[in-house]
C-alpha cells in the first residue's frame, strides 16, 4: 500500500539525514516523537501540507519522498579539508547532497551534461611530485582558463561557466571546512563555507580546484585512510592554490613597484594581496616560495599583530555579503523563464519565500518573462 | 456560481494589488492546504505586510481550506514526465490534485510550469489567468495601474499551448 511506502521512505530519509526521532519530531514541530513514530509505522496518515516540511527537515526531494525515485544510484563521496563528525556529518553531507541533485535538476531540464573529463587536463602522479611542477601545473591551468593576471577576479566565474563545477555555499560554522567531490551522475561540486571571508573564498576554491584536477589520480578513498598522505596532498593543493592566485611574474612586478631600498610596507603588503584576492598571510608564504624572504620570516609576519591590524583596517570595507553561485541562480532563473520549474519550486531551491521571488529577479537582474524571439540568420 | 481554487501566487498577488478580498467577498473561493503555509507575506509599496491567512481568511470561513490525499498528488504526478514531476512543487501539485478531484472547481494560476501540466491531466478547460478572473468578477485596475504580464490571458494561453505541445510529444515518445 501507497501509504507503508511512504512511511517506509520517510523513515529512511530522516535515518539518511542523521536524525533521531526525537530529534526529528522536535524541527517538524510535533508535540512529541510518538506522532512521528506512529507517522513512520503507517498507524498516522500523513498529510499533504506535511510533506514539504517532511522534505526540509529531512533534505530530500518530496518526488523521492512520494514516488520513491531514489536518485542519483550512486553514492556521494566528500573530500573534505576538515571532516565534520558523528551524526552532525550525516546531516550536513545530507543537507549537501540535496543541493547538489538541486542543481543538477536545474542542469537537467536546461538539458545541460556534467561532463567534467573533457573540460579539464589529465593528471598524472609523477606529474605533481615536486613543487616546480605544481607550479607549472597551475600556470597551465591559469593559462588554459585564461584566468589573466588577477586570476582571483574572475576564478569563481571560470570555474562554475567554463568548467561546470558546481559551487555551493554552505553554512559550516565550525563543524567542517570546504569539499569537493566529482560524482558520475551530478558532476563535479566544490562545498565552502559561506561564512569565510571573499580573499579565502578564493584561495578555497583554487586548492579544492586541485582536488577535483586530480581527482582520478589521488584516490579520496586513500586519502582519507592515510593521514600522512593526506596531509601531503593537501599542501601540493595549497601550493597549487598559492601558485595558481599569485602568478610568479605578476606578483614579483607589483612587489618591485613597492619596494624602495629593498623595504616594503606593511600597508603595501595587505595592498598587493588585496589586490589579487588574497589573504595576507597567502601573500606571505608565496613570497617565501619565492624566495623573496625566509620561511620562518613569513611564518611570523603571518602572526603579527601590527600587520594583523593594519589588514584588518584596510580590508574593512570589503564586502560581506553571503556568497553565492551566480550560475545557480541564473540557471534557476532561465528554468523559471522558460516555464520549467513552478515559482514554488524556485524559491525552494533558492531558500527564499515566495513572496520575495520579484524581488530577487530584479536584485539580480533576471526577468521571469521569454520576451520575443530575434530570428537568426544561416551562415 | 463558479467556485475558484487560487495557487499561492495568486493569492499573494490579489493581496498585493488589493483585490483578494474583494474578490472573497464575490466568490467561494478555495485554496490547498499547502498553500495556506505558503502565503506568509505579500508586497505592497515596497513593504512587507505579513499576513497570517489561516487565522484572517479560513478561521472566519472567508475562504474554503481544500486538501489532497498523499494518495492523489501520487495520481497527478503519475500523469507527468520524470523531470515535470521535480519540478513542481507541493502547494502546486497539492493545488493540482484538488483540481482534479472536484470536478466543480476552476483553478486560477499564472504559474508557467503548473500550466504547462494541465494537458498531461486532461484538465485545459479547467483552469483560468488571473486576468480573466478579474475581468469575470469586475474588477479593473485603477487607471495608471497596469496589470503584471504573467498575469494576463496571452500568457496563460501561450503557457497552455506550450502544455500541449510538450503533451503531444511526449505522447510520440510512449
Amino acid at each position: 500500500m501507497p501509504t507503508n511506502d511512504l512511511a517506509d521512505r520517510l523513515r529512511k530519509a530522516r535515518e539518511s539525514a542523521g536524525l533521531t526521532l526525537g530529534e526529528a519530531a522536535m524541527r517538524l514541530g510535533f508535540a512529541n516523537y510518538q506522532t512521528l513514530s506512529n507517522i513512520e509505522k503507517g498507524e498516522r496518515d500523513v498529510k499533504a501540507s506535511e510533506l514539504a516540511l517532511f522534505a526540509r527537515t529531512y533534505f530530500c526531494n518530496l518526488n523521492t519522498l512520494l514516488m520513491g525515485n531514489d536518485q542519483p544510484a550512486s553514492a556521494m563521496h566528500l573530500l573534505w579539508r576538515r571532516a565534520p563528525t558523528g551524526e552532525r556529518k550525516k546531516e550536513i553531507e545530507a543537507y549537501i547532497k540535496n543541493r547538489f541533485e538541486q542543481y543538477r535538476l536545474i542542469e537537467r531540464l536546461l538539458e545541460i551534461d556534467t561532463d567534467i573529463d573533457s573540460r579539464l587536463i589529465t593528471v598524472k602522479p609523477a606529474d605533481i611530485r615536486t613543487n616546480i611542477q605544481i607550479d607549472g601545473l597551475a600556470s597551465k591551468i591559469g593559462n588554459m582558463l585564461n584566468l589573466g593576471s588577477r586570476p582571483a577576479l574572475s576564478l569563481q566565474k571560470v570555474m562554475e561557466q567554463i568548467l561546470q563545477i558546481k559551487l555551493l555555499f554552505v553554512e559550516l560554522s565550525d563543524f567542517g571546512s570546504a569539499a569537493s567531490t566529482i560524482h558520475p551522475e551530478l558532476g563535479a561540486a566544490i562545498i565552502v563555507n559561506n561564512e569565510e571571508a571573499p580573499w579565502r573564498i578564493n584561495f578555497t576554491l583554487a586548492h579544492e580546484l586541485f582536488h577535483i584536477i586530480t581527482w582520478d589520480t589521488l584516490s579520496p578513498l586513500d586519502m582519507e585512510n592515510d593521514e600522512q598522505f593526506f596531509s601531503e596532498i593537501e599542501r601540493k593543493a595549497d601550493r597549487f592554490a598559492s601558485a595558481l592566485l599569485l602568478p610568479e611574474a605578476e606578483i614579483r612586478q607589483e612587489l618591485a613597484k613597492r619596494v624602495i631600498e629593498q623595504k616594503l610596507p606593511y600597508s603595501d603588503i595587505v595592498d598587493v594581496a588585496r589586490e589579487f584576492g588574497v589573504s595576507t598571510s597567502a601573500l606571505l608564504y608565496r613570497m617565501a616560495n619565492l624566495r623573496l624572504m625566509p620561511w620562518e620570516k613569513a611564518n611570523d609576519l603571518s602572526k603579527n599583530d601590527e600587520l594583523a591590524m593594519i589588514d584588518h583596517r584596510i580590508r574593512k570595507d570589503s564586502p560581506n555579503e553571503a556568497p553565492v553561485s551566480e550560475r545557480f541562480i541564473l540557471l534557476s532563473g532561465k528554468c523559471l523563464r522558460k516555464g520549467l520549474i513552478s515559482h514554488g519550486k524556485f524559491a525552494e531551491i533558492l531558500g527564499i519565500d515566495r513572496a520575495d521571488i520579484d524581488e530577487l529577479l530584479e536584485s539580480r537582474g533576471l526577468t521571469d518573462m521569454e520576451g520575443e524571439s530575434l530570428e537568426i540568420m544561416a551562415s | 456560481m463558479r467556485l475558484w481554487l487560487l495557487d499561492a501566487d495568486v493569492v499573494i498577488k490579489f493581496l498585493e494589488i488589493d483585490v483578494f478580498d474583494k474578490l472573497a467577498g464575490m466568490h467561494e473561493l478555495h485554496v490547498a492546504s499547502s498553500v495556506i503555509d505558503e502565503v506568509k507575506y505579500y508586497r505592497r509599496n515596497g513593504k512587507k505586510i505579513p499576513v497570517n491567512f489561516r487565522q484572517q481568511y479560513i478561521d472566519t470561513c472567508k475562504v474554503i481550506e481544500s486538501t489532497a490525499l498523499i494518495k492523489e498528488i501520487q495520481d497527478v504526478l503519475k500523469c507527468l514526465p520524470l523531470l515535470k514531476q521535480e519540478a513542481i512543487h507541493t502547494g502546486e501539485l497539492e493545488s493540482l490534485a484538488i483540481l482534479v478531484r472536484e470536478e466543480a472547481l476552476t483553478l486560477c494560476t499564472f504559474d508557467a510550469a503548473a500550466i504547462r501540466t494541465l494537458p498531461f491531466l486532461g484538465m485545459t478547460e479547467r483552469a483560468i489567468s488571473a486576468e480573466q478572473l478579474l475581468n469575470l468578477s469586475g474588477l479593473t485596475l485603477a487607471s495608471g495601474h497596469k496589470l503584471d504580464v504573467q498575469l494576463s490571458e496571452d500568457y496563460f494561453r501561450s503557457n497552455m499551448d506550450e502544455g500541449k505541445k510538450a503533451f503531444i510529444y511526449s505522447i510520440g515518445k510512449k
